[in-house]
């Protein structure tokens, strides 16, 4: 019993996974209080108001974050928020180009550079929402992901730094991320924001939640599947929660498992 | 002057960026701007140091054709092949969007997630309940996975959900607001270690 | 039944060659390794070419000559490979720890470690809030390393402990957590856009 060749358990683990989405159980999914407080904070924002995206993650993000990030930008473009998409993190502008791909065709009468707009990545780190709080334009070199002049688009002309931001929120894998955000926009400027994190993420952001600096928190595949359906709008992160139920059983039986034999081994040898 | 310069211009730089924030004369805030505009053109030309450095590495192993040449010379192909591609057709033309969303994402996002087969069978192994502080570590993370699955709800009831949203919130919290403060501190004193010119380590010194 | 796309099985290709290492070490994974490092390394340099490097030379053609001294700056880390002059690189990392830093001074110190304090003085009126506190104090008092842990300092590091071991089981609950919806991810990709077995 403790000793079950890893292979086997890789087989399990990839069985089970396949079953869940071929067969899926539809078990309900509870929407946790601080997701709705992200949400609501969103909802709430009125109409022309501007909210910045930090794409601030990689690839191993996509699944936990991408649908967020896809909920939150239908959520604004129903409520007319406009967004700004920027990142500090190297594959953001091409991460805000996925959303818009697939965002973009269900909102025609929205315009890129007037409703929202892919500043894309821009080196420096924290450096980059230093320069942004001043002059965003400047910060970017006026020139945005598809290549055009920022000065040019509509949308910036009211919003010139992240000063004029009424909300941010970080989409994050890691460092940098939410605690320059803090530290930079929300903290000095007191713009409220909020966060998507990878799962692995969480407890070391809960201190933020807690401290009032963040509103609320969108926690991994979990949260982005309660905010896809907070939007009306279920998606690929709530099809992936049965599957997620299912492995996490596989991994606590094993561990359990192994800690019998353990136990068992113990009783033995007295 | 080797040891120095490069002790002056971390200092100089630095305090450029720290009296700009705490006091504001208009040209130390125009100076910081354009530290931090250098700094930025520094940090976007650091990127090909990973591009030279497998070039350097993997070339050899090539020549000298040791074991796995073929992979080095694939590792170099793969790199200048994209970055050629990319550079010639841009950002916006669809072979690069091709080249990115099926080769760049499912490469990266793969590699990330082979870990939960490691995951999975190093709990297995290793997560053995011998002292009183395995046993809740153990509990708080079963807790955790469970609420944070709609099964546990379904089958076991909303307290498990309680319980996650509470060890989350509160000793969680406190656990890491704790390693949060000394971090940060920690973080503070060797900055200023490094600006004053104590921490020379990344120069290849010894420090005092 | 299967996708037609090209791209696609590129895609699914990369995908399951990467997953046959979790069995045995392979000429195949290897091959999607490869490729993976090369093609990370050059997308670090095309999206800083494209979205900074470019831009930026276009303004020294336009007149802003002295952008040229941090384009030297950033130029001398490549130095290092020259033996003779591998020196100069220190000035390239010099100028970037010294932002950094300062950067960390300035800006660190409030809302990173002011506010979660001040955020940690809850009044002591229910469990959850006589916990936070005596939490973050006691895990506090499990790092004091240079005061002997006995006594009450004893007791207070060995709840301490306890609230870390919480903290890090709810931190393994979470990874794992993490690493499965990575999983799950690929795949969704795998049986919804190659293989169209689910919707």
């Amino acid at each position: 019993m403790g000793n079950v060749d890893r292979r086997i358990i890789y087989v399990v683990m990839i069985l089970v996974v396949v079953y869940a989405f071929v067969k899926p159980m539809g078990l309900p999914i509870t929407i946790s209080q601080h997701t709705k407080n992200a949400y609501n904070a969103i909802d709430s924002l009125p109409a022309g108001s501007t909210l910045v995206i930090g794409f601030d993650f990689s690839a191993g993000g996509i699944p936990e974050l991408e649908p967020a990030a896809k909920a939150i930008f239908y959520q604004c473009m129903k409520n007319n928020v406009k967004i700004v998409m920027m990142g500090m993190w190297v594959m953001a502008g091409d991460m805000a180009e996925r959303v818009l791909t697939e965002m973009e065709p269900l909102f025609p009468n929205k315009t890129y550079g007037v409703d929202y707009v892919n500043i894309g990545y821009k080196p420096g780190n924290a450096l980059l929402l230093e320069r942004a709080v001043d002059d965003i334009i400047g910060a970017a070199l006026d020139i945005d992901h598809r290549g055009n002049k920022m000065s040019t688009l509509p949308i910036f002309q009211e919003f010139k730094s992240l000063k004029d931001a009424d909300f941010w929120v970080c989409l994050s894998t890691g460092n940098p991320g939410v605690p320059d955000w803090i530290k930079i926009v929300g903290d000095p400027l007191k713009i409220p924001g909020t966060t998507d994190v990878v799962s692995v993420s969480i407890p070391e952001n809960m201190p933020f939640v807690q401290s009032g600096q963040l509103t609320g928190i969108i926690q991994g595949m979990r949260g982005a599947s309660e905010y896809e359906l907070l939007v009306n709008r279920p998606g690929r992160a709530v099809a992936g929660m049965d599957a997620q139920s299912l492995s996490h059983v596989v991994i606590l039986l094993f561990i359990a498992l192994g800690n019998i034999s353990f136990l068992m081994g113990k009783k033995k040898t007295g | 002057m080797r040891k120095e310069l490069p002790l002056a211009i971390t200092f100089i730089s630095g305090i450029i960026v720290v009296l700009a924030n705490f006091l504001a004369p208009t040209w130390f805030v125009e100076a910081n701007k354009e530290v931090t505009l250098w700094f930025q053109i520094t940090s976007a030309l650091f990127c090909a140091l990973g591009v030279v450095n497998l070039t350097r590495i993997h070339s050899k192993r090539v020549s000298q054709q040791r074991e796995g040449w073929i992979f080095s010379a694939l590792i170099i192909a793969s790199m200048f092949l994209f970055m050629g591609i990319s550079l010639v057709v841009g950002q916006q033309h669809q072979l690069y969007k091709n080249m990115y969303n099926n080769m760049n994402v499912p490469l990266n996002a793969t590699m990330y997630s082979i870990l939960v087969f490691y995951i999975a069978s190093a709990a297995y192994r290793a997560f053995r309940v011998r002292t009183f502080e395995a046993t809740i570590l153990l509990v708080a993370a079963a807790i955790v996975m469970l609420g944070k699955a709609p099964i546990g709800e379904a089958v076991l009831g909303s307290w498990v959900a309680e319980w996650t949203t509470w060890i989350l919130d509160i000793p969680n919290t406190a656990g890491m607001r704790g390693i949060q403060l000394g971090a940060t501190l920690g973080g503070i004193a060797m900055a200023l270690r490094v600006l004053i010119g104590i921490e020379r380590a990344h120069f290849g010194g010894t420090g005092e | 039944m299967v996708t037609s796309d090209p791209w696609l099985w590129v895609a699914a290709f990369f995908t399951i060659s990467l997953y046959t290492v979790a069995f045995k070490d392979n000429p195949v994974y290897r091959f999607s390794e490869s490729v993976y490092i090369g093609v990370a390394a050059g997308y670090m340099v095309t999206a800083n070419w494209f979205n900074w490097i470019k831009p930026n030379l276009e303004l020294i053609g336009k007149g802003r000559y002295l952008l040229i001294v941090p384009f030297i700056l950033g130029l001398l880390i490549y130095t290092r490979y020259i033996k003779s002059i591998s020196w100069m690189s220190r000035i390239a990392i010099a100028f970037n720890l010294g932002v950094g830093s300062g950067l960390i001074l300035s800006k660190d110190f409030k809302p990173l470690f002011v506010t979660q304090i001040i955020s940690t003085f809850r009044p002591l009126n229910n469990f959850n809030n006589i916990l936070l506190v005596l939490g973050v104090i006691t895990s506090l008092v499990y790092f004091l390393f240079t005061i002997e842990q006995k006594g009450v300092i004893g007791y207070g590091a060995r709840v301490g402990r306890w609230v870390m071991m919480l903290a890090l089981g709810a931190a393994f609950g979470s990874t794992v957590m993490a690493r499965v919806s990575l999983f799950l991810g690929r795949v969704q990709f795998l049986m919804t856009e190659w293989l169209f077995l689910v919707k």
